[in-house]
């Protein structure tokens, strides 16, 4: 059974936020179909009761603090050499594969979680998994670090290969696998969907760079705001036919809509769609004129045009 | 010894794509350049159909190139291939749609057809005496037995190599690394790969593909491109330079990024 643990709120840095604000981004959070939510203790003290504490876990320093802190679904504490409550995750750090063998020391735990193994894609990772999984039977969440891009592939290829528990964190924060790309991914290819509607991502995305002081860029997969802007004629014509010939999903499906832009690579299908859109009528052997207008004027600015600028082209030569 | 891989930097292509940006000559030539003095294989310009202002900026590119091979991306039809042949290019690459739900939805054809005027097309460019690639558009969501026939029928014409598009973003690391694999053990076919980002999983899936053997593996620069954009040059550098013998290197991707940032977000 596939289980999600997002990690968002502990990555955050800004420890005065807002109760209001903190407690409406666990709460979105919890509608994206993971499973549980980690927080911290001082994340804890500012949210109080408004949590539900059978979807949260608890991240401690040490084993002692638990008692202080009782009714969580569960508690997370990196090991430290000391004797870990049973039910307690231990975290562990593994930097690179030459370290799994280090796990042989935690063979007996029944919940561990494995933080880290940012290169294993460079290696035969299959066979790492396995490996992992055979030098100890119990609860493994797998936790991969970033820093060679590949967190959300190995979050996910866990998943797709076995793993059951896996870590992420919104837009990745803090350098774990991105929530929104793993669900996405387990979504599409595993049509693992524990939340149907998705479009919750974009209050996040709001909430989320309000909290952070982060833009977050316009291109990023799942959630960046251009994702479903297409210019080009052949996606346009095609996208036009049915959607699914060039998006992965829906835009919908994450609440957003596709967009058509006017620019350097648009075709016949984008200009005949906007002159119907604006009720401008141009004879048809004057449509490749109009489309070389917008090429050139595309060129002169450096950047798409927008529709206030197509009307007056289109019309300016409509009257010529 | 590490094993080498070729970048093919699709930035002036697939890069320009991407709503907001439009490259004028000066610039399109200035980042071929840029590209070129840090040591990409190859720089896939632009789409001559486009129209004379790009088949004027191409031939200035190839005009200018010193080591960097260029090419030209053509969808599967003779008009486009015309405009090509004006510009010289290097390597003609020719965009082949192989799943069913491009072959029958959005063209309205047949496999039969695809064949067919994809043989006819090939044919048209190796006889003027071009290095052909082949491009399969949407090959992750194409039958794998349809690849590998076509492929097959392609080396056998001459085809250089043939590039698994994952035109829809939608590959998974372990699918890329079974698909390429697949194709290469059953056609002996040089093969590359142009992944997509809508899952965050572009530099993963061309790392994974280039695992399994494909040589060419598109990028652009900061992987602007369609949508989510294609697999980010300098964050598959890091990722994969402990393990292959690739060029430009990490330092001289890092400068080709900081000078070209000046030019695509001026």
């Amino acid at each position: 059974m596939i289980r999600i643990t997002d990690v968002t709120l502990c990555t955050l840095k800004n420890n005065t936020a807002p109760k209001g604000k903190l407690l409406e981004l666990y709460q979105l959070l919890l509608q994206t179909g993971i499973n549980f939510i980690e927080i911290n203790v001082p994340i804890f003290k500012i949210l109080g009761e408004g949590i539900d504490q059978n979807k949260t876990i608890l991240r401690v320093q040490d084993p002692t603090e638990i008692k202080y802190y009782p009714g969580f679904i569960r508690y997370i504490c990196r090991y430290s050499g000391f004797d870990t409550p049973l039910g307690t995750i231990s975290e562990i750090q593994i930097n690179d594969i030459r370290e799994v063998s280090l796990m042989n020391k935690f063979s007996q735990y029944q919940n561990i979680r494995i933080v880290g193994l940012d290169d294993l894609l460079q290696h035969d990772y299959l066979a790492i998994f396995e490996r992992i999984k055979k030098i100890n039977s119990g609860r493994i969440e797998f936790c991969p670090q970033n820093s060679y891009y590949c967190a959300t592939a190995l979050a996910t290829e866990w998943v797709l290969n076995g793993g059951d528990n896996a870590v992420v964190s919104f837009f990745g924060s803090g350098g774990f696998a991105a929530l929104e790309e793993v669900v996405m991914a387990l979504r599409i290819t595993k049509r693992h969907k524990p939340n149907l509607d998705l479009s919750v991502f974009r209050k996040i995305k709001r909430l989320y760079e309000e909290l952070t002081g982060e833009n977050i860029p316009k291109n990023k997969a799942v959630i960046g705001n251009s994702i479903f802007e297409v210019e080009s004629g052949i996606h346009v014509d095609g996208i036009y036919k049915n959607g699914s010939n060039y998006e992965p999903f829906e835009p919908s499906v994450v609440g957003m809509e596709r967009k058509i832009i006017i620019g350097k690579h648009s075709g016949r299908t984008t200009i005949e769609i906007k002159l119907k859109e604006y009720g401008i009528s141009i004879a048809q052997e004057m449509i490749s004129e109009l489309l070389n207008c917008i090429q050139q004027e595309s060129i002169q600015l450096g950047r798409s045009i927008t529709d206030e600028e197509f009307v007056v082209i289109a019309n300016g030569l409509k009257n010529n | 010894m590490k094993e080498k891989k070729y970048l093919i930097d699709t930035t002036l292509r697939d890069g320009e794509q991407s709503p907001g940006f439009a490259f004028n000559m000066d610039e399109k030539v200035k980042l071929a350049l840029l590209m070129d003095r840090a040591g990409m294989h190859q720089i896939e310009a632009g789409i001559p159909a486009m129209g004379k202002y790009e088949k004027d900026t191409i031939c200035k590119i190839m005009s200018n190139r010193r080591r960097a091979r260029i090419s030209t991306w053509n969808r599967m039809n003779k008009g486009d291939l015309q405009h090509s042949f004006d510009c010289c290019p290097d390597i003609i690459h020719i965009s082949a749609p192989v799943s069913y739900v491009h072959i029958y939805s959005k063209l309205k054809k047949n496999k039969v057809w695809l064949q067919k005027n994809l043989q006819e097309c090939v044919e048209m460019t190796l006889e003027k005496g071009y290095i052909v690639t082949v491009g399969f558009e949407d090959a992750s969501r194409a039958d794998i037995t349809f690849i590998i026939g076509i492929a097959n029928l392609l080396k056998d014409m001459g085809v250089a190599s043939i590039r698994f598009a994952d035109t829809v973003g939608v590959l998974t690391p372990s699918r890329a690394y079974q698909s390429i694999k697949e194709i290469i053990s059953n056609t002996g076919i040089s093969m590359g790969i142009h992944a997509h980002n809508d899952f965050g999983m572009a530099v993963a899936n061309s790392l994974e593909a280039a695992k399994a053997g494909a040589e060419f593996i598109d990028t652009t620069l900061f992987g602007i491109g369609e949508r989510a954009g294609n697999c980010d040059l300098n964050q598959f550098i890091a990722a994969t330079e402990q393990i292959f013998d690739i060029r430009p290197s990490r330092a001289d991707a890092n400068v080709l990024k900081q000078k070209a940032e000046e030019i695509l977000f001026k």
